[in-house]
């Protein structure tokens, strides 16, 4: 092996350097975190806790595992991430195999196609969106959070260019020994493009576990909704020009152990899936990108 | 879809028929009451003084039968726990009004945020509100405009008790605030007075320390803080001390007046942000009041001096107030309730590990121009606004009595003693206990479905001493005095009863109502341009007759207009 020349090490050696601050930013708010979740509450309210706990305790996580509330919202989160991801992905594979046809075999294609792609330049907006759903009868259901995001053209077409790159050969050898579409889809194509799946299986969990919004205008009962609207209110706190003299609402003030301990636990079951979908993650994504 | 819909002709049915029964057994009138109401609002409302039976008496504990059903909103907070498998809808204070009264409570909506989008969406899509709601603010000007919410004058002269309509008739001013053309749209709670009133935490280990005395008057605050700045008052031999916290980052434009860590009492009578009556009796813009730049000279010179802390105008309340707490700073100017949290918790734990805190309330000293003042705290803290299909008002005014009495220490009050055995007191062997609770004390306050004050009792409305200053000098006669006294600090106590003090030098705004045509366009860019000349001022930045000029452009700006726009709106309401 050649030894490497100065500026090469240089190179390796700064790059190190930014590349090791870059993973600093972004754990030290993790690791600030839960050092607050572990510190006693007038260490915390104090403003003394940077990176290590002080006054250590366990108090705030057998608060947040004890509370009603964070354990049903916790669920909710877990369910409509599993079957929106499942839905998700069995929707957007049955589209890309479709789409992935060349206009001759599909006949239309092209319509389908527009069909998809206006979506993506033109959507409903909040009001139309929340009628849809309305009137669907939809609120208060946790298909509310699962249907009108379950279709992403992005993946779709992400997925339909994956396809696109498997050899055709491969598909025509199955339509000889007489596979169908669904048999071809699910024994050939499906094992081959793992790595895509897993990548956009990650996209989609990461969405769902994360967004609040629709939790907040879509779902009117306390055992609906999901961990990520419930989370959100608890940071943005309330407006302080209206405090009242309501001890709950000092008491909310002052429990920023507490908030970081349900922080920490609701940032924990989607960090613990990426080490297992990442082996699929770089090859998923430049794969799926340019291959003909 | 149609499911639900037939439910809620039912529902509707049920409750109609059900206002008929009560309507009857009452023997008021007679027939739908929904045809009624116009009839009474025709007549002159002495009419039901001549008919005594129809007069509501306080504590009347008749039962709906069968019983009202109201819809509500919950905000869900993390910190709400429910023990022993209670709901929000089944829990000690629905329990009571279900079982003695017939009113049970439905949550419609439980919301984790504020309850703004939510209206709002139901607003434009059609869906229907739930009975009651609280709402302040645009969101309560928007209901009115939208004809979803109902007036409520009839019901209020019909259904509310002598004592409710006293508690508004010696508080006149809070109409204003929900009053449009004429109308009353909606029920204002009263607030104790002194809620949000500032009196000032000293450290009194420091003080003694240097053999100084609590501050009555500016140049007295001036010794004290050049004092609590250069002579080391916590004895570590370094220059690391300052005199006053303060949180200049409020995020609501007013740099001077936060929540803690405020700095009103150095404006005195004219305080900045509020419309105060001139000796004419229009109102003028408080900002820019004359006294207002005399305070900010003032708060230029303490900063120039080391007096407050060069990153004051970052530092939200919590910060400044962590500055305090934790021997940075020697005065902080914060409401009664910081005695409880973030004062009463850092005494509490300097106490457990040997250190030196020890910090004391005082009155307010007088301003820069010689008058004590500070901002008053809100007449009120939210409305009740209700649906205008919703027809059970009797039961709302049931309800508010029953709240009303436990505010004015009734002793009929049915949660004398709290609001759930377990949850903020237990009884041992037919004692009350209020510290001890198993597993700690929970406030129910979120499971009122209304909630007419804000813990004590409404301004103007009982006589004498206030609670809070009889249980500081140590009276322990009732149950309510007993209570308080158990469940807060004797830093929050005492905080409290000196806020009480000054109480008569509260400076009120004399404006709540709708935001003025100008207003909505122009208030937010007054607000900055007002907030960064102040901090600009304090800061050193620019100098302190740059004032004039900033009075002068908030004029032109549309000030003036504003002005002549709230004062023609506080005429028209007379």
């Amino acid at each position: 092996m050649l030894k490497p020349k100065i500026s090469n090490r240089l190179f390796q050696y700064s790059n190190h350097v930014f590349l090791s601050i870059v993973a600093l930013l972004c754990i030290l708010p993790m690791i600030h975190v839960l050092a607050v979740s572990l510190s006693s509450n007038y260490a915390t309210t104090s403003f003394l806790v940077k990176l290590w706990p002080i006054g250590f305790t366990l108090d705030a996580y057998e608060k947040a595992l004890n509370s009603n509330n964070f354990l049903i919202a916790f669920r909710v989160s877990v369910l409509r991430t599993v079957f929106g991801t499942l839905l998700s992905m069995t929707l957007t594979m049955l589209a890309a195999y479709s789409m992935s046809k060349d206009n001759r075999y599909f006949r239309g294609r092209t319509v389908y196609a527009w069909f998809f792609v206006f979506t993506m330049l033109f959507h409903g907006g909040l009001i139309p969106t929340y009628l849809v759903v309305q009137k669907a009868g939809l609120m208060n259901s946790l298909w509310a959070l699962i249907l009108p995001v379950a279709v992403n053209v992005f993946n779709v077409v992400l997925m339909m260019n994956f396809f696109r790159g498997i050899p055709k050969e491969l598909e025509e050898a199955a339509a000889i020994d007489g596979a169908g579409h669904f048999r071809i889809l699910f024994t050939i194509f499906f094992p081959i493009s793992l790595p895509s799946i897993a990548t956009l299986s990650l996209f989609t969990m990461v969405f769902h576990w994360n967004s609040w919004f629709d939790g907040m205008i879509y779902m009117n009962q306390a055992n609906q909704i999901p961990l990520a609207t419930f989370l959100q209110a608890l940071i943005a706190g309330f407006d302080y020009t209206q405090i009242g003299l309501n001890p709950s609402d000092l008491e909310s003030l002052s429990e920023r152990s507490l908030k970081s301990a349900l922080i920490f636990i609701g940032t924990l079951p989607i960090l613990l899936v990426y080490p297992f979908l990442q082996k699929y993650f770089v090859k998923g994504m430049t794969l799926g990108s340019v291959k003909e | 879809m149609k499911g639900q819909r037939k439910l809620l002709a039912v529902i509707i049915s049920i409750l109609v028929s059900m206002s008929m029964v009560a309507a009857c057994s009452n023997g008021a009138n007679n027939g739908d009451p929904a045809e009624v109401q116009p009839s009474a609002s025709a007549s002159p409302t002495s009419s039901n003084q001549e008919d005594p039976p129809a007069a509501p008496q306080p504590n009347d504990r008749t039962k709906f039968d069968p019983p009202v059903t109201i819809t509500a909103a919950l905000q869900l907070k993390p910190s709400d726990k429910l023990r022993n498998g209670d709901t929000p809808e089944d829990n000690p204070i629905s329990r009571w009004f279900r079982d003695n009264l017939g009113i049970v409570t439905k949550y419609k909506w439980v919301v984790t945020d504020s309850l703004e989008t939510k209206v709002r969406l139901a607003m434009t899509s059609g869906e229907e509100l739930p009975d009651v709601l609280s709402v302040s603010g645009t969101l309560f000007e928007d209901l009115v405009a939208s004809g979803k919410i109902q007036s409520i004058d009839e019901a209020f002269e019909k259904y509310a008790t002598e004592r409710v309509k006293d508690s508004y008739i010696k508080n006149p001013e809070i109409w204003n605030s929900v009053k449009r053309d004429g109308k009353v749209y909606g029920l204002p709670t009263i607030s104790n007075g002194i809620v949000g009133a500032t009196v000032m935490w000293v450290r009194q280990d420091w003080l003694d320390k240097l053999g100084l005395k609590a501050p009555t008057n500016i140049a007295e605050f001036d010794a004290v803080m050049e004092a609590f700045t250069n002579q080391d008052p916590d004895g570590n031999n370094k220059n690391d001390t300052y005199g006053l916290a303060l949180g200049g980052n409020t995020g609501y434009y007013h740099p001077t007046s936060n929540y803690m860590a405020d700095t009103s009492f150095i404006f005195g009578q004219d305080q900045p942000y509020l419309w105060i009556k001139d000796a004419s009796g229009n109102l003028q813009y408080g900002s820019t009041l004359a006294g207002v730049k005399d305070g900010l000279g003032k708060l230029k010179d303490w900063f120039a001096k080391g007096y407050l802390s060069p990153d004051f105008g970052t530092q939200d309340a919590a910060k400044a107030m962590a500055d305090f707490t934790s021997g940075k700073a020697g005065i902080a100017f914060a409401p009664g309730w910081s005695g409880g949290w973030p004062i009463g918790t850092a005494v509490a734990e300097a106490e457990k590990t040997n250190q030196a805190l020890d910090i004391k309330p005082y009155p307010l000293p007088a301003g820069v121009n010689g008058e004590v003042g500070r901002q008053a705290s809100l007449p009120s803290y939210g409305t009740y606004v209700f649906s205008k299909d919703f027809t059970q008002m009797e039961a709302i005014f049931k309800y508010w009595d029953t709240l009303y009495g436990c505010a004015i220490e009734d002793p009929k009050c049915p949660f004398d003693k709290g609001y759930g055995e377990g949850y903020d007191y237990v009884l041992n062997d037919g004692k009350t206990e209020w510290k001890d609770v198993p597993d700690g004390i929970v406030s129910l306050n979120a499971y009122l479905m209304l909630s007419p004050s804000s813990g004590t009792s409404p301004t103007n409305v009982m006589e004498g001493p206030n609670i809070y200053q009889r249980v500081a000098s140590g009276q322990l006669d009732n149950v309510f005095e007993q209570k308080l006294a158990a469940s807060n600090g004797k830093l929050t106590i005492d905080g409290f009863a000196v806020a009480y003090e000054q109480i008569a030098q509260d400076v009120p705004s004399g404006f709540y109502g709708a935001n003025t045509a100008t207003m909505k366009e122009k208030w937010d860019q007054l607000s900055t341009l007002e907030e960064q000349t102040f901090l600009q001022i304090i800061y050193g930045k620019q100098p302190l007759d740059y004032f004039d000029t900033f009075v002068k452009q908030w004029n032109d700006q549309g000030g003036k207009q504003i002005t002549k726009e709230v004062n023609e709106a506080v005429a028209s309401l007379k």
